[in-house]
């Protein structure tokens, strides 16, 4: 077996009560690496055609990856997988902090969980001992609460946890778990499909240690990635103020959308807002850093709240995502509201980017009377009313009032309710996160057409023009088709390999694949790391063609790629032409942009996908 | 002529983030204002220059473009990603 591998998958049948390991086979390991690799290679196995992402046979999967546990810098995070409530696709989201290394040291490389518990249930890992232990005494528990009391029950004050709130036990669409009290894969509906498994929490302690192939050329990779860290203002920025120390210039930019997508920043929002909101600001609350397993940033900060309408005694910093999503995109100045909005959402285990954009949505429909103060339980939801973005996220938390409707995001609500369609920003049903098509074309691409649509931390071009490494002309159309392959490519690797996307600042481009090969001990040269990257990122797609998708499923609203454009700001004028970055990007994959199936010998070149080739060509 | 500048995004102290009022040639383009920029933070970050975003009167802008007396440029870099 390949180094830098726990070697053994977890499975958990939840209905039965079956726990069984199975070794990781080294061709899993080898072909799918890890994280959403390894877990898009198994759901595909395990979960059959239509399963309904809420039914028993939904499979949930927890994986690490080769980096994590090792003292590879960057390598704290984990990945969850499984079929989303939301989208009715494949769906993947991962998170950092240190449940995932926890996991892995415990002894697996994944964990997979199926079935529904008769009543709430915890799973308890600690090494090999393996338990389904009864969670009613914690059901209706915050995120935080539920940590403390497993800490103490457990008796092991080293126990980490990822857990549902109430949101995820009303299987409400928004609903996240959360680990380690504020890390997130907020995204897709992952904590509705624990809730209706009666899942709580998972809880691990894990003790071993992971050997890996070349420890000298480890320490040599990390030494690298510190020497580059020290010239690099971008890594100051980022441990000190984390991502939020770019809100400002996000917003005002064009990155950041504004007023529901609808906006301009420097007009409609303003430089003073745009800072106030901005962690260089809010950083008068700080008390501490922190930072993730082995990461040597700490983009991670911990507030307390001792002013102003909210105060909090101990609650942590608002994410670029989250300021943006409280802030600029409901044209809110009120850093109060933003910091008690993040905490509500850590709290009952619920996404900030979905639950800021379903306001957003909802915003938008009232300031225009589509609905009513009554429809909204008597909110007066006027844009950038910090007092009522609070009051309707805490009823999304709860689940009550027109709370309950709005837990399932806004394409639920425009549904549900019959109208405010026009003004959804979502990518097939999920809403979009904080980095505009507008100012970065290449998001379009990425954000319809990736498997798990509308994410910001899937690769192609759309990274590279956000704030890459290179100056790129961004409203170029022609030809991006390799360029935006080869990134894709990349991203995955870095993914899988349970790679934090902020190491950029200290890596390469090629720095995972050197990981892996010093981790491992396998040769995962540029070539092999581009392919195993395509083989991942195919499989994801299978899934997705299997449940029935075709590229016309994927949608993205027109507001989002300027259809129409704004007309005045830094992005005035701009219409992305996203059916073209899409027939370049199928085109370069080797993949019928009406069909989506990819080409049989684009299948059998990438390798180790007979199980699509079975299902596509027979 | 003279123009007005404003940088926000990754701190540089020597930069500031306040408005402030710079002569350059006639003709001058966002490039030949980023030139003098460098030579005021010593070239110590400036590759951060690479990936910046441009306003010319709140408008879109690039390196090529000209400026006029008493533009007012707003320099972004952006963290991307978050």
């Amino acid at each position: 077996m390949l180094k830098g591998y726990a070697g053994k998958l977890l499975f958990v049948n939840l209905s039965t009560g079956e726990i069984k390991r199975e070794d990781l086979s080294e061709e899993l390991a080898r072909n799918f690496i890890g994280g959403y690799g390894i877990g898009a290679k198994i759901l595909y196995e395990m979960m059959p055609k239509g399963a309904d992402p809420l039914g028993p046979e939904s499979v949930l999967g927890f994986l690490t990856g080769p980096a994590s546990a090792t003292k590879a810098l960057f390598g704290g995070r984990y990945t969850m997988v499984h079929k989303s409530p939301v989208t009715g696709g494949w769906n993947d989201s991962n998170s950092g902090g240190y449940f995932g290394p926890e996991l892995k040291r415990a002894g697996y490389d994944g964990l997979f969980i199926w079935g529904i518990a008769e009543k709430p249930v915890y799973l308890y890992i600690n090494d090999e001992n393996v338990e389904i232990r009864d969670a009613s005494h914690l059901w209706g528990m915050d995120t935080t609460k539920v940590w403390d009391a497993l800490k103490k029950e457990t008796e092991e004050p080293k126990l980490r946890v990822t857990a549902i709130g109430k949101s995820g036990e009303n299987m409400a669409l928004l609903s996240c778990p959360i680990n380690d009290g504020h890390r997130a894969p907020g995204r897709g509906g992952g904590g509705a499909v624990m809730g209706s498994k009666k899942l709580k929490a998972i809880a691990v302690r894990g003790t071993r240690e992971i050997q890996v192939a070349n420890p000298k050329r480890l320490a040599e990779i990390n030494r690298n990635i510190r020497e580059k860290m020290k010239n690099s203002p971008s890594a100051d920025s980022f441990g000190t103020y984390g991502t939020g120390g770019g809100t400002a210039a996000s917003a005002l930019s064009g990155d950041s959308p504004v007023k529901n997508w609808a906006g301009v920043g420097i007009t409609d929002y303003g430089e003073e807002n745009a800072h106030k909101v901005s962690s260089q600001s809010m950083d008068r609350y700080k008390t501490r850093k922190y930072a993730c397993s082995y990461c040597p940033l700490g983009c991670g900060a911990v507030y307390s709240v001792d002013d102003g309408r909210w105060p909090i005694e101990e609650t942590d910093r608002p994410e670029y995502e989250t300021a943006s999503a409280f802030g600029s995109t409901l044209l809110c100045n009120e850093e109060d509201a933003i910091i008690k909005c993040n905490d509500i959402c850590n709290l009952y285990g619920i996404d900030t980017i979905s639950t800021g954009m379903t306001i957003a949505w909802a915003m938008e429909c009232y300031n225009k009377g589509i609905l009513s103060k009554d429809e909204l339980d008597g909110i007066d939801l006027t844009w950038g009313n910090g007092d009522a973005i609070v009051e309707l996220t805490q009823k999304i938390a709860d689940g009550e009032g027109c709370g309950k409707v709005l837990s399932n995001g806004s394409a639920y609500a425009a549904k549900k309710w019959g109208k405010g369609e026009e003004y959804l920003v979502t990518a097939s049903g999920i809403e979009l996160p904080m980095h505009d098509p507008r100012f970065a074309p290449g998001l379009a691409r990425t954000y319809q057409y990736d498997p798990t649509p509308g994410r910001h931390v899937k690769g192609g071009v759309g990274s590279l023009q956000m704030g890459g490494s290179e100056p790129v002309d961004k409203y170029i159309y022609e030809d991006t088709g390799e360029l935006d392959v080869k990134l894709t490519s990349t991203r995955e690797i870095v993914n899988v390999a349970s790679l934090c996307i902020f190491g950029r600042v200290g890596m390469s481009s090629t720095t995972q694949n050197e990981f892996i090969e010093a981790i491992t001990g396998m040769e995962f040269g540029p070539e092999e790391s581009f392919k195993t990257g395509l083989r991942i990122f195919t499989m994801r797609h299978a899934f997705n063609l299997r449940e029935g998708f075709k590229p016309s499923d994927f949608t993205l609203s027109n507001r989002s790629v300027g259809k129409p454009p704004l007309e005045s700001g830094p992005l005035a004028e701009v219409t992305v032409d996203n059916e073209l970055l899409a027939r370049n990007f199928f085109d370069s994959m080797g993949w019928d942009f009406e069909t989506g199936n990819p080409k049989l010998g684009v299948l059998k070149d990438l390798g180790h996908l007979e199980d699509v080739i079975e299902d596509l060509y027979g | 002529m003279k123009v007005k500048y404003k940088y926000i995004g990754i701190p540089i102290p020597s930069l500031g983030r306040e408005t402030k009022e710079v002569a350059l040639e006639a003709n001058a383009t966002v490039n030949d204002l980023l030139i003098l920029l460098e030579r005021d933070i010593n070239g110590q970050h400036k590759d951060i220059f690479k990936t910046a975003n441009f306003l010319v009167n709140n408008s879109r802008a690039s390196l090529d473009t000209p400026l006029s007396k008493g533009d007012m440029i707003w320099i972004f870099t952006v963290l991307g990603g978050g």
